[in-house]
């Protein structure tokens, strides 16, 4: 079974991705450290535009403004057939387009990250059993690229956290507190 | 606001009474009451008359389109598999056909009967209020512009008007449609709020002397019932939009499964919805009770059951509203309650028919289409009504809900009650309103071209219910059996429009060259039949004194009081006056000093508009100038204006 | 099944096929005879109230004369007095069906989980043993003359459940579990669909049950309990497109694919029709489905896909190995 779905990954990820996308997460850039699932978990699902999500504005992507990752990104988006819903270039079909307007769940690169791994309402599928964390994360540079090359608002994790300041302690408090009630509503 | 500064100087003057003659008081009040021609006076006037008229045109505008939005489902829904429409546009189509129909016609039409009449009908010259009423139109325009704005660009309400969540939530539908639908209805909400708190006031305070409340039309009864609910019922609705807003726009979370409640949402809307129903047949209901004797001959049989009947009706009204949600998997025993109290509800109703019937049986009747479309409503209401019974007993409705039985009985309910009375009032009122009469010849084929074209297009409904058609879907597959009645209700709702079509082109020959109304052409009862038609800008020369229900019957009926005066009574012609009278028996104590003509009302709709504009988009600067405008308008409304203290009483004696 | 028993108007419920709906017929039948008896009454009273009294005004010459406000009012005490008794007689018929209707008269033989989707139904049938657990879609199987309890979640917004034939309607809610039942007396197919507004494609998401005597049923659950075969030959070509293509939101239990946003394809050729009854599950629909969904169902969850037509027909190969 275990050897099953090794092999079909392999088929998927390579075949599809025209053997461009290599499985090795350090071929992409080195990233300084790939944030533990712990720490991205912690970032509650579906927020809305304009709310303070501190938790995910301290994840920096860790291939932030890398340029190889980038490139990487644009071919797993094609091969893991993001296309059919969300377009050519993300310009959005029956999905919404990831280019040129507001994020619905979130803009920063750990949001984004989220709403890849674990899926969102109305059509999006979870990746996260599918693709390892260092692909989606390029996956996530990708969508920052065209979100940058439109000027749309994307807020990079850096940045968020210095803006964040003082009172992140405060803050951070009640975000652990609500992720806690958004990942076990019971 | 405006009404009811009586100042001790006031309390002390004793109103001069006066015999009408041509000469006298007649010009001096057209000097003071009457508006300013042009743009100006158009946008400033708060002469209750031309409110009215208002209401019921843009009422009709609405209905108009939301007719047209029915006739293209209807193109879409006449054969199985068609795809004229998109999804979304059939979604948006019958959304924006609900909330026009119910929200910006059927409520807003009946204020606009009202809002003319009711001053006519009482003896008094204006509303207790004007302002606040030229304030409710100018609000209801706004918002009904508001709702439609988004559809027009493609991103209007797409949830239906009951607008479930989590469906209506940013999860689900992300666009801005629904907080169009969210903003727009709760600007609604203040002009209806405002419209009825000044029915409430103007039915307690301003009836002529003698017109104590068992002597009222029955319309009033209708509206005032209606008014109270409204005031009651708009609360929730209203809370229940913001709320969803605050939802959808800064992440809260009242109505998500993940925290939030979605029955909530279905609670808060039909503790609304169920009430807001009755408030759209009531005042309706009356307009049938006082046009129905006037051509039966002889007064409305159980004046005093009616009457009570409809204000049992409003009362039990409000403990109705879970029979929408039958099928939400409440308790048994919830459910059993709530029959009852759907089923009980019928016995006001019965008491109007009944009531309606015997009117016709002890009566004289003369067949005008006026008379055509108030008498057929009596059908068309019990057939909207036993519809009701089936759907009350819950079992029942877990077939009968949400198929096409349900559209089936709320269009019965809704035109048979709210559409009929009101051609038959229009062709009732019409002299009234313009002076000119509408053409009988027309009339009848209007009538007969609506009646059978709305009984053609909705009674089929009920078989494409029973078999198994659920409502709102954009389309169906053959071969389930609906097919023909699908087409049969099409051309049906074909035939009716042209029946629509017919009375606007009877309006538009009347207005240009119909005959020319006198005041009383059908020799009807009631106290606005007492004044010219169209009535002058003051409405009655002098306040009339009232003794009895038929104030222009008397003393041809064998068994009325009399002693009615109309053409004797006080003058009150020291400026914009007309007389406060005690609650319930109307007896005179004070003089209401009303307001002139002003711009107030229309900034403070605009500023509200430009609000809520603000809010839409979040564009807080937009909301801030909106706040402005009407802070602005405010500041102008009640600044103090010049008092009439030392305006002589008449010119001449 | 293609012989198999099924109402000829399918979703007409003025005849029903079971003691949940019945009862409602009954009562259904009861208030549509009163009802039309009220529209006649009062119907006639008017037409020939304006009739008779016309005649006889114009006959005594008084047909502007103005009658006298008193009397008449026998006829609203009557009136309503034949108003309540009709009512009261409903609310206790009323009270009655709820009471009869309100759970199973025996033990239910199975329990169901039916989960309402943007738009279509994951249907889990439920066991004890984890074992004897599994899921299918959009088509559900009972055995007949036993009644069947069904709970009911919404996954998304809300739905309505609805088998006219068998049942009235429950709402499906997300973070709700609604209870209902149904029993099938006679074997027969009996179609259903979604009453609660839910979307775009609320039209197309139709459910059917499958009353299958209990012999028949227990074989079908059997082959639902297992997993699909092994592919052999060409179709792990189509296998291997199925995983890269169709897998991360479609579950084959046995493969590789284990996706959960879309319906179970484990058993996809045992069911009659695709995507909540839009189109019949043939070779030509399945192929026109999986190249183009939006063309069908626009707004459906699934994306049309760039799959040559070579690629197609060995996709579709596999799938029909999904017996």
């Amino acid at each position: 079974m275990t050897l099953r779905l090794a092999l079909v990954l392999l088929i998927a990820v390579t075949a599809a991705a025209c053997d461009r996308v290599r499985g090795d997460s350090t071929t992409g850039g080195a990233p300084a450290t790939v944030p533990s699932d712990a720490t991205l978990n912690s970032i509650p699902l579906g927020a809305p535009p304009g709310q303070p999500v501190s938790v995910a504005t301290r994840i920096a992507n860790p291939f932030q403004g890398n340029a190889q990752a980038a490139a990487e990104g644009k071919q797993l988006f094609g091969a893991m057939n993001c296309v059919y819903c969300h377009g050519a270039e993300a310009s959005g079909l029956m999905g919404p387009p990831l280019n040129n307007s507001g994020w619905r769940y979130g803009g920063t690169p750990a949001e984004i990250y989220r709403s890849i791994h674990d899926g969102r309402p109305g059509g999006m599928p979870a990746w996260g059993e599918r693709l390892p964390p260092d692909q989606i994360w390029k996956l996530v540079t990708y969508l920052q690229t065209l979100a940058d090359a439109s000027g749309k608002p994307s807020t990079t994790g850096a940045q968020a956290a210095e803006q964040d300041g003082a009172d992140t302690a405060h803050r951070g408090l009640i975000d652990a507190q609500r992720a806690q009630r958004a990942l076990h509503p019971q | 606001m405006s009404a009811g500064r009586n100042t001790a100087w006031e309390d002390a003057r004793v109103p001069r009474t006066a015999r009408v003659t041509p000469e006298f008081p007649g010009p001096r009040l057209h000097e003071i009451w009457e508006t300013e021609p042009g743009l100006k006076g158009w946008l400033a006037t708060v002469d209750h008359k031309e409110i009215g008229k208002r209401y019921i045109v843009t009422a009709f505008v609405f209905l108009l389109l939301g007719g047209v939005e029915a006739l293209v489902m209807r193109l879409q829904l006449a054969g199985p598999n068609r795809h004229l429409l998109s999804p979304e546009q059939y979604d948006q189509l019958f959304t924006m056909h609900g909330l026009s129909m119910i929200f910006l016609y059927a409520a807003p039409v009946l204020s606009g009967f009202s809002n003319f009449l009711w001053p006519l009908l009482l003896g008094s010259r204006d509303m207790a209020f004007p302002r606040l009423n030229a304030l409710s139109y100018w609000v209801y325009l706004a918002a009904g512009i508001f709702l439609y704005a988004g559809f027009v660009v493609g991103q209007g309400p797409d949830d239906g008007w009951f607008n479930y969540v989590p469906y209506a939530g940013r999860t689900y539908n992300p666009g801005i449609n629904i907080d169009v639908y969210a903003l727009g209805l709760i600007l609604l909400g203040i002009s209806t709020t405002v419209g009825s708190a000044n029915f409430v006031v103007t039915f307690l305070r301003t009836r002529a002397p003698g017109m104590s409340i068992d002597r009222v039309p029955i319309l009033t009864w209708g509206t005032l019932t209606a008014s109270v609910a409204n005031l009651l019922a708009v609360p929730s609705v209203s809370l229940a939009f913001f709320l969803l807003w605050l939802d959808r726009q800064f992440g809260m979370h009242f109505f998500d499964a993940a925290g939030g409640e979605p029955l909530l949402w279905q609670h808060l809307f039909w503790m609304f919805g169920h009430p807001w129903v009755y408030a759209i047949v009531l005042p309706a209901m009356g307009m049938v009770s006082d046009g129905l004797p006037a051509f039966c001959r002889r007064p409305l049989v159980g004046y005093t059951p009616v009457a009570l009947s409809t204000v049992a009706t409003m009362a039990l009204g409000f403990g109705v509203w879970v029979h929408h949600m039958f099928a939400t998997g409440l308790p048994d025993i919830s459910l059993s309650f709530f029959s009852g109290a759907s089923l009980i509800i019928t016995i006001p109703s019965a008491v109007a028919v009944f009531a309606w019937t015997a009117t016709i049986w002890l009566g004289r009747p003369v067949i005008t289409t006026a008379f055509l479309f108030f008498a057929s409503m009596i059908v068309l209401f019990v057939i909207g009504g036993v519809s009701g019974v089936m759907t009350a007993s819950a079992p029942v409705d877990w077939q009968l809900t949400d198929t096409y039985f349900v559209v089936a009985h709320l269009h019965y309910v809704l035109i048979g009650i709210n559409v009929f009375p009101v051609l038959g009032g229009a062709y009732y009122w019409f002299p009234k309103f313009t002076g000119k009469m509408l053409s009988e010849r027309l009339g009848r084929w209007n009538f007969w071209t609506m009646f059978v074209g709305f009984n053609l297009g909705f009674f089929p409904m009920h078989l494409l219910g029973l078999m198994g058609m659920p409502r709102r879907i954009y389309t169906y597959p053959a071969g389930l059996g609906w097919d023909l009645n699908n087409l049969i209700v099409s051309l049906g709702s074909l035939l009716f429009a042209i029946g629509v079509l017919l009375f606007l082109i009877n309006v538009a020959i009347s207005l240009r060259r119909g005959r020319v109304a006198p005041a009383n052409p059908w020799d009807a009862a009631t106290l606005e039949w007492s004044v010219a038609s169209p009535p002058p800008p003051y409405n009655f020369a002098v306040i009339p004194t009232i003794a009895s229900r038929h104030p222009l019957w008397e003393g041809r009926m064998p068994d009325t009081q009399t002693g009615s005066r109309l053409d004797d009574g006080m003058l009150l012609a020291r400026g914009r006056e007309t007389l406060g009278t005690s609650a319930l028996d109307a007896e005179p104590n004070l003089i209401l000093e009303m307001p002139g003509d002003t711009f107030a009302p229309v900034l403070l709709g605009l500023g509200l508009a430009v609000l809520f504009t603000g809010g839409l988009l979040k564009a807080w600067w937009l909301a801030g100038i909106g706040g402005a405008i009407c802070a602005a308008a405010l500041i102008l409304w009640f600044w103090p204006n010049r008092r009439h203290a030392d305006m002589p009483e008449a010119a001449d004696g | 099944m293609a012989s198999a028993f099924s109402p000829a108007w399918p979703m007409a419920y003025l005849k029903t096929f079971g003691p949940r709906a019945d009862p409602v017929t009954g009562l259904t039948w009861g208030l549509i005879v009163l009802s039309l008896a009220v529209i006649a009454i009062v119907t006639v009273l008017v037409v020939a109230g304006v009739a008779v009294r016309r005649q006889r005004a114009a006959a005594a010459g008084q047909v502007l004369a103005i009658g006298g406000e008193a009397g008449g009012q026998s006829w609203i005490w009557i009136g309503v007095a034949l108003t309540l008794i009709a009512l009261v007689a409903s609310l206790v018929w009323t009270v009655a069906v709820m009471a009869e209707v309100g759970s199973p008269p025996t033990r239910p033989a199975l329990t169901l989980q039916i989960t309402g989707h943007q738009w279509w139904w994951e249907v889990r049938y439920l066991s004890a043993d984890p074992g004897q657990t599994f899921v299918t879609a959009n088509e559900i199987h009972i055995p007949v003359g036993r009644p069947v309890l069904i709970k009911l979640n919404g996954a998304d917004v809300i739905h309505s459940f609805w088998i006219p034939t068998l049942s009235g309607k429950t709402d499906t809610i997300p973070g709700r579990t609604n209870l209902t039942w149904m029993q099938a007396d006679r074997p027969g197919i009996y179609r259903g669909q979604c009453t609660e507004y839910c979307g775009l494609q609320h039209a197309h998401m139709a459910a059917f049950v499958v009353a299958q005597p209990p012999a028949a049923f227990e074989a079908w659950r059997q082959a639902q309990l297992q997993p699909a075969a092994t592919p052999a030959g060409p179709t792990t070509v189509g296998e291997g497109l199925f995983v890269e293509h169709c897998g991360v939101c479609h579950t084959v239990r046995g493969g590789a694919a284990a996706g959960v946003a879309g319906p179970d394809l484990t058993h996809l050729m045992s069911r009659a029709t695709l995507a909540a009854g839009t189109v019949p599950n043939t070779l030509s629909g399945l192929e026109g489905w999986i190249a183009n969904p939006q063309a069908l169902k626009p707004g459906a969850r699934m994306p049309a896909t760039d799959l040559s037509g070579p690629e197609l027909g060995q996709l579709t190969a596999y799938l029909e190995t999904l017996k």
